[in-house]
């Protein structure tokens, strides 16, 4: 009965895919509803779930030691070292890999992944012409001295760290979204990154650092913001009651809420679109006069403490830094490791803790000593990003063709393929517009964004496509969006996509069909794909650029345009 | 025995090309209408009024004490039940509906309580995000064969599907005068066919040697798009169809038309709409803001109620009024034009319709209309009885991605019994 009302509340609190299949294993032998709905759910659950619960059942029962431990590797070892790992594991399942992607398939996803955007034709047909055997590391190394890589990869940490909360929709992000990007542009060490996020002071014009303290306004959303993003760990349920999962106590979050206690926002984004003036971040002593920091109910006034560990002396410094210097050392046991999860994230769209940010004992790797060992080389190589992707581009994993074959096409766990994912709303976006060769008009930030994006803007398409999910794996467009992109420019904008592709094949038939191949999927036609198509322009007869238009359309609106695969 | 094929016949017929122009436009929606009468399960519409109303200028007043505002109170239909005085249309319609007086919810913040009272859960719980009473209605109760969506949403983005996926989410209607976006390609017919054969085509070399379930979703999501392009009842979306005799009831505002449009959703089968009236924020000037509201409030809203009683559909459609706090019993001090402030402890919603009882009050707040005096309401014991007006069992679990069961309304919820 006891084992039931506990089963009960851990379902009713945070659950996530392993400890969840923890609990089924808790449950087996119970009787009644509640075993029955156990049972259900199993049934109903996808194949991962599976896999990960025997994961969780038997946790690390032979664990090895941490492969490269004590040597600091470089890239093309680290990169022998992971696929070792993978394959390792793939042996263990009986799961056969797919073959390497062809260079097209290969080219395609790197930009995605770096620059977030597709590759123009000229790229395209520049790399597959090349013969260079060091090609697909040379592409790697060229996108990520890109702008472009620091742009798309601070937009998508932007997602993670400004809340969207109505409080921020009259934020300006522009100047954090250029403070991120020039860091991953000049490949500043993350550990130093994020000391500098996390002790930003001064005016928003001065540092785009302090906007994540205006944007997590409270001390509640910083220490949840802060904890999930950078220590890769889920406190927030800890906020109001001891922590399910974990030993995190009460007093372990507002430990560190301890620390966020005396920062300020002089003038906040709302006062600011409407009067003007900068935002100003300050630390200080605020809450000893009077003007207490909006605390919610659940607050505990307890003295700064590290997560797990012990109590920080605080004299009259300020207390931010002296967080930020325990955090980002190498001796925390969580920041390079959530650095490690989050890249992996981003390159694999899922990481080796899943989700991203919600580590805990319960919640184990599907890779233990890969994760470690990534997590040493992190340390060892000075948190250097471009060396952690150098050497996970390098793989035999992350170049893996997308296409499974007979028996691992029901992996979504071992890497056994690639595994598709959908653009983001601001890859879809970037990459039609690259293609049909326009140029996005961007929306007014701040006050003048009162009434949301307008019509035709980069913006707007963003906020229609954006649906909060929880699994870039998972489909998530509706209907909307794809009536939008269907019925809308810039899809039905070919003109130029067709006339410059007709010109340049001198008006022959086969020759314009591969232009637009290559221009919208950044890839060669077949011979079957051309004969099909030939047949296509055919039909239309005296009206062949009509056809050339049905055609770029309905690449566009395809599967394997809407996929990063 | 009723001759007129069901709506579901009439799509295939018209799909297989077979009935022609003279089932198209009114007469198809008749046909629908005729149909659905008779089988109906049971469909909503929620009146959403953004930024909190004041319950105390509304349906619980306080006239002549210290802090209850300007307004009178009026009678209705119902002996012993008396509203604002701004809302006398509704007064008239009292008898077919309720007033749920001691709402008492957890959340003060504009976007966390709307989160709670559109979903039933608190904001960032669980790292879930989940689905709005809306896809709920549209899961549970809608047809999962039908073209047209089963949860619109007009005027407002509102809250989706989160874990139940994009086969739930709502249409959105942004501007109920426009319709819905995109839907009319600006191509020919002809040559709109021919690119969607053409994309079916890419699609099935695609699927063939990449299986991946992205791609089947897609193809999914893509061929409903069509599908609803084609569909002659999305004439329910076009509102110049309506003559003007019937539209002038609703008043002029946008609200208005929402609520008409909503009244040709209903007709044509849709579960869920959720119609959103913005403004209520009124932490200044309350009292010319909240008046010039429950004008718009009282034509549409009755306009509404009276249609879908003339038609038959009034005991089937729950229609709900209701917004995400109630506001401060004290009138701030704000300026010249002072106003309320954000107050979740207290408030008031109303339901009609829905084969509800009735004339009736639940619940009763004290003497400032500031604390729940008898019969608290909370966001479980409200989601739970929308749920038992409409037939969906509150305690049915959903499955999220990860497997994790989620009930459709949380543990701990006491439905109110005395609607049923």
């Amino acid at each position: 009965m006891t084992e039931q009302r506990i089963v009960r509340r851990w379902i009713a609190q945070v659950a996530t895919v392993s400890s969840f299949a923890a609990i089924t294993f808790l449950a087996v032998g119970l009787d009644g509803p509640e075993a029955q709905a156990q049972q259900k759910a199993k049934a109903k659950a996808p194949p991962v779930i599976v896999v990960q619960k025997k994961k969780a059942a038997n946790p690390m029962a032979k664990a090895r030691p941490i492969p490269g431990q004590g040597q600091k590797l470089d890239v093309a070892a680290l990169a022998k070292l992971i696929d070792s790992e993978i394959n390792r594991q793939l042996k263990a399942e009986a799961i056969p890999a797919s073959p390497k992607a062809d260079d097209a398939e290969f080219l395609r996803r790197v930009y995605l992944d770096l620059v977030g955007v597709v590759p123009s034709a000229d790229k395209t047909i520049a790399f597959l012409e090349s013969t260079d055997p060091k090609k697909r590391e040379k592409l790697v190394d060229e996108l990520l001295t890109d702008e472009r890589f620091g742009k798309a990869m601070a937009e998508s940490w932007l997602l993670c760290m400004v809340p969207r909360e109505s409080t921020n929709r009259l934020l300006i992000q522009a100047p954090f979204h250029k403070w991120l990007a020039e860091k991953f542009n000049v490949n500043e060490r993350l550990d130093k990154v994020v000391f500098d996020l996390l002790t930003a002071v001064g005016s928003q014009d001065d540092n785009g650092a302090i906007t994540y303290w205006v944007a997590n306004n409270t001390v509640d959303k910083r220490t949840d913001n802060i904890t999930r993003m950078f220590l890769g760990i889920q406190l927030e349920c800890a906020q109001c009651h001891n922590h399910p999962f974990t030993d995190f106590k009460q007093n372990d979050y507002w430990g560190v809420a301890a620390f966020f206690m005396n920062v300020r926002v002089q003038t906040d984004a709302k006062q600011a679109a409407k009067k003007g003036g900068p935002i100003t971040i300050v630390e200080g002593n605020a809450m000893a006069k009077g003007k207490k920091a909006a605390l919610p109910e659940s607050a505990k006034i307890v003295p700064a403490k590290f997560l797990a560990g012990e109590e920080a002396k605080l004299e009259k410094e300020p207390a931010r830094p002296v967080f930020a210097k325990w955090a980002t050392a190498p001796s925390n046991p969580y920041f390079a490791k959530a650095m490690v999860n989050r890249f992996w994230y981003h390159l694999f769209g899922r990481g080796l803790v899943n989700p991203v940010d919600d580590m805990h004992d319960d919640n184990p790797p599907t890779h233990p000593e890969l994760l470690a060992a990534l997590t040493e080389q992190m340390k060892a190589n000075d948190f250097d990003a471009r060396y952690l992707i150098r050497a996970i581009m390098a793989t035999d994993a992350y170049q893996r063709t997308s296409k499974p074959n007979e028996k691992n096409a029901d992996d979504r766990t071992w890497y056994s393929h690639r595994q598709p994912r959908m653009l983001t709303p601001e890859q879809l976006h970037d990459s039609i517009f690259a293609v049909v060769g326009q140029v996005a008009r961007k929306a007014p930030e701040g006050a003048a964004a009162k009434k949301g994006p307008p019509a035709n803007t980069r913006d707007n398409f963003l906020a229609f496509f954006r649906i909060d999910s929880v699994d870039p794996l998972e489909y998530q467009t509706g209907i909307p969006q794809a009536l939008r992109l269907m019925n809308s420019a810039p899809s039905n904008a070919a003109n130029r996509v067709v006339e410059e592709s007709v010109t340049a094949a001198k008006s022959d038939p086969a020759k314009t069909i591969e232009n637009i191949y290559v221009r919208v999927y950044a890839r060669r036609p077949s011979a079957d794909e051309t004969s099909r198509m030939m047949q296509y322009i055919e039909k239309a007869g005296a009206q062949p650029r009509t056809a050339y238009t049905d055609m770029v359309w309905a690449m566009l609106n395809s599967s394997e345009f809407v996929l990063n695969r | 025995m009723n001759l007129l094929p069901t709506r579901r016949e009439m799509l295939k017929l018209s799909a297989a090309g077979v009935t022609g122009a003279a089932f198209s436009g009114w007469l198809n929606v008749l046909a629908a209408r005729a149909a659905e009468t008779r089988q109906r399960t049971k469909s909503v519409v929620l009146l959403w009024m953004d930024g909190g109303p004041s319950h105390k200028d509304t349906w619980d007043l306080r006239p002549g004490t210290d802090h209850g505002g300007p307004y009178r109170e009026i009678n209705t239909s119902v002996n012993g039940i008396r509203i604002s005085e701004h809302l006398p249309k509704m007064g008239e319609l009292m008898n077919h509906g309720a007033i749920l007086r001691s709402m008492s919810t957890a959340e003060g913040a504009h976007a966390r309580a709307k989160y709670n009272l559109h979903t039933g859960y608190r904001e960032g719980v669980g790292g879930l995000v989940y689905p709005s009473m809306g896809a709920i209605v549209a899961k549970e109760l809608g047809s999962q064969e039908a073209a047209m969506p089963n949860f619109v949403s007009v005027g407002n983005r509102s809250y989706g599907a989160g874990f139940l996926g994009p086969r739930h989410q709502p249409l959105i209607v942004n501007d109920p005068a426009r319709g819905v976006e995109n839907l009319r390609s600006t191509l020919n017919t002809q040559q709109f066919d021919n690119r969607v054969g053409l994309l079916d085509e890419l699609e099935q070399g695609f699927h063939r040697t990449h299986q991946a379930s992205l791609t089947q979703a897609h193809r999914t999501t893509v061929n409903r798009a069509v599908t609803l392009m084609r569909d002659t009842g999305t004439a329910a979306f076009d509102l110049s169809r309506e003559p003007a005799a019937s539209r002038a009831g609703y008043g002029t505002s946008k609200f208005g038309e929402g609520c008409l449009l909503a009244r040709r959703l209903i007709e044509a089968g849709v579960s869920f709409v959720e119609v959103t009236l913005g403004g209520w924020d009124t932490h200044q000037d309350n009292f010319d803001r909240v008046k010039n509201l429950s004008t718009q409030v009282d034509s549409g809203m009755s306009q509404l109620i009276k249609d879908l009683k003339d038609r038959g559909l009034l005991d089937t459609t729950l229609v709900i009024w209701m917004g995400e706090f109630g506001r401060t019993p004290r009138i701030n001090a704000r300026g010249p034009k002072p106003g309320r402030d954000h107050y979740p402890r207290a408030w008031s919603a109303a339901m009609f319709g829905g084969g509800i009882k009735g004339g009736q009050v639940i619940g009763r707040t004290d003497a400032e209309a500031a604390t729940v005096a008898e019969r608290p309401i909370s966001t479980l014991d409200f989601m739970a009885t929308v749920c038992n007006i409409v037939g969906i069992d509150h305690n049915k679990q959903n499955h999220a991605p990860n497997g994790r069961p989620v009930r459709i309304v949380d543990r701990g919820s006491n439905p109110i019994t005395q609607l049923l």
